[in-house]
């Protein structure tokens, strides 16, 4: 569009027409203050702080909400402008309390800032002033009400962003209060927004109440890792401790919110469960020693079992999902080294011979353009709250979405329809889509979709997608351990290509992409985990795993490891019977925040980030232990000083892939009842699970599992039992002949069937 | 010429004794101005600024709130503050030590106080047996302030009328 | 007098769409769905009669019309404004129980105009015996087959709802009321874009007054320029008056614009028990107060009102006698503003606070130095700087009262009880 020119204190700019006078004097550095204009939120022009005055208007003009035109001339600076914002700072100040003194968002008050500036030192009102009463909103955001000034960004936060409108305006005039609709208060997945918005100490964070001033605390700009997004956030530490998250600015990926699983996770890290030394276990009791006895140890324990007796074959390595690029290549590359390819993350995995690679071929920021979205298994609202903020973006705009899923889950969006059904019917759908895209298309059907039939449902959903020019495919993680998993996804990768969708693959969460990236996969000659685990190997370098919630089979890698005659190094951050169970030697690792390293989310880009705080204790980042034991190990090429040499080599490495089955196999049609098992959202990472004010929101509770009255009554189960020892939910939002369990706590039987 | 003439003759009058002795003799009659510290002191302004206290409220309340204005304000970083939310959700103090070797007595952290809890008091004679020991505690602190509430009472209000 | 809304105001169930019909009701209706008026004709029409907005703006009707998008695509909306609720005000009141067909045949044109096939009549939530008689003439014109779709084959449509509110004096700032329509909280919208372009649920939309909406029809049917010459030079036709206060028979009176204010009074039975008249509020309670000088020699149209200091308003007059005493009336008020603002934007939700709990404090006697400068400080921070004029509203009054009764506040303040009453 062409620009137009106008006038701002005498300055003539450009901008487009139409555009808000905000963001012209934003963008050319004119400062005009504000409050309840927020760039990523719709405008209320309800502060009255930012008018100006526009030649020809009667009446000072609010900024945020005068769209410009041709030729206006716009004074910020002059008398009327001015005495327009006095007043109105001289309005806000008369209620809000003067207790910056003891209030959390002192020194970084929008508030204090701009009555610096626009405020007078005498105030004439002498009247009493407002008090308002507060409400309890949940673990993680204290309020303070008195303080709030009504700009309403946390209401609009909620109505536009979060999708749920928890927050409201009641009352009106001097009574309006800013308040929870319900008692449950506020429960959002991206609720800690809120406090990032509030202009004011209304809504500051609950866990760092009390404890320090902005201007003590250094700021580093760090990755959140616990999902695919790689959100950027700001660690605010302060004598070596993480004291809070706030989000950092990042259009392509996060645009400027965080989930709350990324702003409270920090919690963790000074939980007393971390592991400060190194151990040792000698005869069956452990001992704490240095770094160079357990390092020692360690070497001395793969030596005499596997070097000594030219058995490097049996050693087996495993790393969590969220170790980071760095750590996942040295690992892989110390095993290889050894001569061993039996390497690999997919812990949660039912069956590793039955999986299926569907790539994601859209970035963040496309998927907002998308005119129809396939949501396949997932319940992105809790799994990726980022990614289903952009669907939702999305969905406003316009874009049908439809789901099949095998639960009805709570969208903060419309759905175009909603397909529940269990896991073992859902290949059968999409055999019925993929064979009304084939028929559409004129593509003769090959020989497996001979006899499927069309349901209505199928028909409709093909429907969408071919009359679709830009559409998305989503695949969740509530199909990976169903039967005909890899059947699945072959479909849902075939009617992509001949749709013209692009797909996007959430079924592994947090840093998995880098651990294909850098070849974290059993080579040819490797074996993978499920194999490992039966093979009774010698040795095991396990990376910050804790087998009772990673493993699927976590009964059969518990007794795995637990093997007299293997020797098991263990990388861990947090202490755990388990682990010291079958360990010989664990060390303690760096967690999130006090590691450099690197994490590559859906987008595909690498976002590196240096250690925001050093590890407590005698911990160490992980790729420096391993840097050291292959040095010790005397392996070559581990000639490394900081971990961006790592990332160097990394990049030149060729893409290493391992071997799917590209199978479409609709024969396999038990009857059996399907369990879908998750860890809940705030229980996916050790972090997460000890960070105390998450597991206390209404999603870290999360541990039920839901079935229908004849599911129980077919397992024995009633409401007030527990199934695989979390409590029975009888819902008819899960679909027939299927289980739903959200588990926070680590189970023995988990996802058994 | 003339000088050396001059000097002669005060040399051999005795000048410059008798010049001394003129002072012994007037000092032996004036009044006497030395005062014997520590038996006796000499007054001190109420605008002294001498060792610090924290000061508690008539009902006991410790009144420090843990805002950090005078950690802030500090121009020697001679205050470390570490706060935390007392069981009655109430702001408060943790850790509030003033390091004696740091701070330079400027009166910032007075000033900056909004609920007037850290003052100087008139007290200028104290002294540490361990290097260690001039780094004065949260409780130091409100134990000076409670031996001396009265006369710091008592100076704030002199020195009120001038502020 | 009572020639256009109230014509039918002596006659038995004046309300009936048979007496409405017997004094040419839906003669025009009719004539539009038989094609014979078009929708440039109309507004020519009205253009001429020179009717402007009764609400209180004043906005000439044919030209507001005229500037709806009339052949955009898509829904567009006519919107009556009868929440009526300016103290002092209660015209819209009677027109709806005693002349509801006027209001409808009104609104069933001007959707034929602005091709509005959706109307909607915003009743003031008290209202409940005029929303059950809109409602019944409503029911009335169905049955008769004047409103519904393609009517009488004509290819016209226009469905009309009335609306019932909740009791917010906000409601009647016409953004707050189409919020209210749609379910949300009442609350202004800031403009632009005006209603015209984003109106009810974002789409084109026209809001009028009841008593604009009830003239239309005789306009068309006798001619703008009979409704025109009704009145005077740029105040057409007449306007309903609200009389109230200290006078013998308070009571809504349709009168020819330009009606001397004397005359108006003496329609009221002139002042209860023979008191003096102190003052008048010519316009409703947000327009300035007037002394009794200056009313008794005013005219009742928009350039007379305004060329004594006031403004014409929603033709409420309230009509206060000597006994009254200025500084509890303005408290009255304020506390009325108080507690009617939304709270939305910050200049009225605090400002009328603060005005309010200074002259509160004023009225209980302890009022101080510089009180008097604090309000005319307050209410000047006030005006001009809110979304909506209800801030305004608020700040205009305290204006014209210290103005005009300055010294009444002062003794309040310096003796702490009322000049007036002692």
């Amino acid at each position: 569009m062409a620009k137009i020119e106008i006038e701002i204190d005498g300055k003539m700019v450009r901008a487009k027409p139409g555009e808000m006078l905000i963001s012209v004097t934003d963008r050319e550095g004119i400062s005009v203050p504000r409050f309840c204009y927020h760039k990523k939120l719709s405008v209320a022009a309800s502060c009255r702080m930012c008018l100006v005055d526009v030649e020809g208007a009667p009446k000072p003009q609010p900024a945020c909400s005068t769209p410009i035109s041709e030729g206006m001339k716009i004074h910020t600076q002059n008398e009327k402008s001015k005495s327009s914002q006095k007043a109105v700072m001289e309005f806000l100040l008369i209620n809000h309390p003067l207790d910056c003194p003891i209030c959390d968002q002192g020194g970084e008050c929008e508030l204090q800032d701009v009555a610096v500036e626009y405020g007078s030192d005498v105030s004439c009102f002498s009247e009493g002033k407002r008090i308002v009463a507060d409400n309890d909103i949940g673990p993680l955001i204290q309020t303070d009400m008195t303080r709030c000034i009504h700009c309403t960004r946390c209401v609009r936060f909620g109505a536009e962003i979060a999708g749920i409108m928890e927050m409201g305006g009641t009352g009106r005039g001097d009574h309006l209060k800013i308040e929870p609709f319900l008692t449950e208060g506020v429960t959002s997945e991206l609720s800690g927004n809120m406090i990032d918005v509030c202009p004011v100490g209304a809504l500051t964070s609950k866990p760092f109440r009390y404890e320090l001033r902005s201007w003590q605390m250094n700021s580093t700009s760090t990755i959140a890792r616990h999902d695919l997004v790689g959100s950027n956030i700001n660690a605010q530490t302060y004598k070596g401790n993480v004291k809070r998250v706030v989000s950092g600015d990042n259009d392509a990926v996060n645009e400027t919110w965080i989930s709350d699983r990324d702003r409270f996770s920090y919690e963790g890290l000074s939980h007393e469960n971390r592991l400060l030394e190194p151990q040792i276990k000698i005869e069956g009791q452990w001992k704490e020693v240095g770094w160079h006895v357990a390092l020692d140890y360690a070497v001395k324990g793969l030596t005499s079992n596997i070097l000594n007796n030219h058995q490097s074959d049996q050693l087996g390595v495993m790393a969590s999902k969220t170790s980071t690029v760095e750590e996942f290549y040295l690992l892989q590359k110390i095993a290889r080294e050894i001569g061993s390819e039996n390497i690999d993350y997919r812990l949660n995995i039912k069956n590793l011979d039955n999986t299926a690679k569907l790539e994601s071929n859209i970035k963040l920021g496309g998927l907002e353009g998308v005119d129809h979205a396939l949501i396949v298994g997932s319940n992105p609202r809790l799994e990726q709250p980022m990614i289903n903020h952009r669907l939702r973006k999305a969905s406003l705009n316009g874009t049908s979405v439809d789901v099949i899923n095998s639960m009805k889950f709570d969208f903060n969006y419309q759905l175009n329809s909603e397909n529940i059904i269990a896991p073992n019917q859902i290949a059968s759908t999409l055999a019925g889509v993929l064979s009304s895209v084939l028929a559409s298309v004129s593509i003769e059907l090959p020989d497996y979709l001979q006899s499927i039939k069309v349901s209505k449902e199928s028909a409709s959903i093909a429907e969408k997608l071919n009359n679709s020019d830009n559409s998305v495919i989503v695949l969740g993680e509530h199909v990976v351990n169903a039967e005909n998993s890899a059947t699945i996804v072959n479909l849902i990768a075939q009617i992509a290509k001949h749709t013209n969708s692009t797909t996007l693959n959430l079924s592994t969460t947090a840093n998995s992409l880098a651990a294909e990236l850098t070849g974290f996969v059993p080579g040819s000659k490797g074996m993978n985990v499920n194999a490992m685990l039966e093979s009774d190997l010698k040795a095991y370098i396990l990376l910050d795993i804790y087998p009772e919630y990673d493993f699927h089979h976590a009964d059969k890698a518990i007794d795995a490891l637990n093997d007299k005659d293997n020797f098991v190094i263990s990388l861990n951050g947090f202490k755990n019977d388990i682990v010291s169970e079958y360990s010989d030697v664990i060390l303690p690792i760096a967690a999130f925040y006090e590691t450099s390293g690197t994490h590559i989310n859906i987008n595909g880009d690498m976002q590196s980030f240096a250690a925001s705080v050093v590890a407590p204790g005698e911990s160490k980042p992980a790729w420096k232990v391993f840097k050291v034991l292959a040095d010790l190990l005397k392996l070559p090429g581990f000639n490394y000083v900081d971990s961006t040499q790592i990332t160097e080599e990394v990049s030149h490495q060729a893409h290493n892939n391992h071997l799917h089955n590209e199978n479409i196999d609709l024969s396999i049609t038990s009857d059996n009842i399907n369990i879908i098992w998750q860890q809940s959202p705030y229980s996916i990472d050790a972090l997460l699970r000890h960070s105390g004010s998450l597991q206390q929101t209404k999603i870290g509770k999360l541990n039920f599992a839901y079935m229908n009255a004849s599911v129980a009554k077919d397992l024995g189960v009633s409401a007030d039992s527990k199934y695989l020892g979390v409590p029975v939910v009888i819902t008819d939002a899960v679909a027939d002949r299927c289980v739903f369990v959200n588990a926070n706590k680590a189970t023995q039987t988990g996802g058994e069937s | 010429m003339i000088d050396n003439i001059k000097k002669l003759v005060k040399d051999f009058t005795l000048g410059e004794l008798r010049g001394g002795m003129k002072i012994t003799a007037t000092e032996l009659v004036n009044k006497k101005i030395t005062v014997q510290y520590p038996e006796e002191k000499t007054p001190i302004s109420p605008r002294f600024r001498g060792l610090h206290a924290l000061r508690r409220y008539p009902n006991g309340e410790e009144r420090c709130i843990a805002c950090k204005l005078c950690e802030a304000t500090c121009p020697a970083n001679a205050i470390t503050i570490e706060s935390e939310m007392r069981d009655d959700g109430t702001r408060r103090t943790t850790k509030y030590d003033i390091d004696l070797f740091k701070c330079i007595f400027c009166g910032f952290c007075e000033e900056a106080c909004p609920v007037d809890a850290i003052v100087e008091t008139q007290i200028f004679d104290y002294a540490f047996s361990s290097r260690s020991g001039s780094v004065i505690t949260k409780e130091r602190l409100l134990e000076v302030g409670d031996k001396n509430e009265k006369s710091i009472n008592q100076t704030k209000l002199e020195d009120a009328k001038y502020r | 007098m009572n020639e256009v809304c109230f014509k039918n105001l002596d006659k038995k169930d004046s309300w009936s769409l048979a007496v409405y019909e017997a004094s040419g009701g839906y003669s025009v209706w009719r004539k539009i769905l038989r094609g014979e008026l078009t929708p440039e004709q109309i507004i020519d029409e009205l253009k001429a009669s020179g009717l402007r907005g009764r609400g209180g703006a004043g906005f000439p009707t044919g030209l507001k019309w005229s500037f709806m998008p009339r052949n955009s695509a898509g829904q567009k909306y006519v919107v009556c404004n009868s929440d009526e609720g300016e103290p002092g005000t209660c015209k819209d009141r009677d027109i709806l129980r005693y002349n509801p067909h006027a209001v409808i045949e009104g609104m069933a044109i001007g959707g034929f105009v602005m091709n509005a096939t959706t109307g909607y009549n915003y009743i003031r939530g008290e209202f409940i015996e005029p929303f059950n008689r809109f409602e019944g003439a409503l029911k009335e014109a169905y049955a008769a087959g004047l409103l519904g779709e393609n009517i009488s084959d004509s290819g016209v449509d226009f469905n009309l709802y009335a609306h019932l509110g909740a009791g917010a004096y906000v409601c009647g700032e016409e953004t707050a009321l189409l919020e209210s329509i749609e379910g949300k909280k009442g609350q202004p919208r800031f403009k632009p874009p005006f209603p015209a372009n984003v109106g009810l649920y974002g789409k084109p939309t026209t809001i009028n007054n009841t008593e604009s909406f009830a003239s239309v029809a005789d306009i068309l049917s006798k001619g703008g320029k009979w409704f025109a010459d009704l009145g005077v030079e740029n105040s057409g036709g007449c306007k309903l008056f609200s009389v109230s206060g200290h006078v013998k028979n308070p009571a809504n009176f349709e009168v020819s614009m330009g009606t001397p204010f004397k005359d108006l009074l003496e329609m009221a039975g002139g002042m209860r028990d023979g008191a003096k008249l102190k003052a008048v509020i010519p316009g409703g309670s947000s327009t300035p107060v007037l002394t009794a000088d200056v009313a008794m020699a005013m005219t009742m149209d928009y350039d007379g009102i305004e060329k004594a200091g006031s403004m014409l308003g929603a033709g409420s007059v309230i009509v206060m006698d000597e006994s009254t005493c200025m500084v509890e009336t303005l408290t009255r008020l304020a506390h009325f503003y108080y507690d009617e603002s939304c709270g939305q934007c910050t200049p009225c939700r605090e400002g009328t606070g603060w005005l309010y709990r200074a002259l509160k404090r004023i009225t209980d006697g302890n009022g101080k130095d510089g009180d008097i400068e604090l309000l005319l400080n307050v209410q000047d921070k006030i005006m001009g700087n809110t979304i909506c004029a209800l801030g305004d509203a608020a700040a205009m009054p305290v204006e014209s009262f210290l103005r005009n009764f300055r010294e009444e506040f002062e003794y309040y303040i310096e003796h702490g009880k009322s000049m007036v009453k002692g």
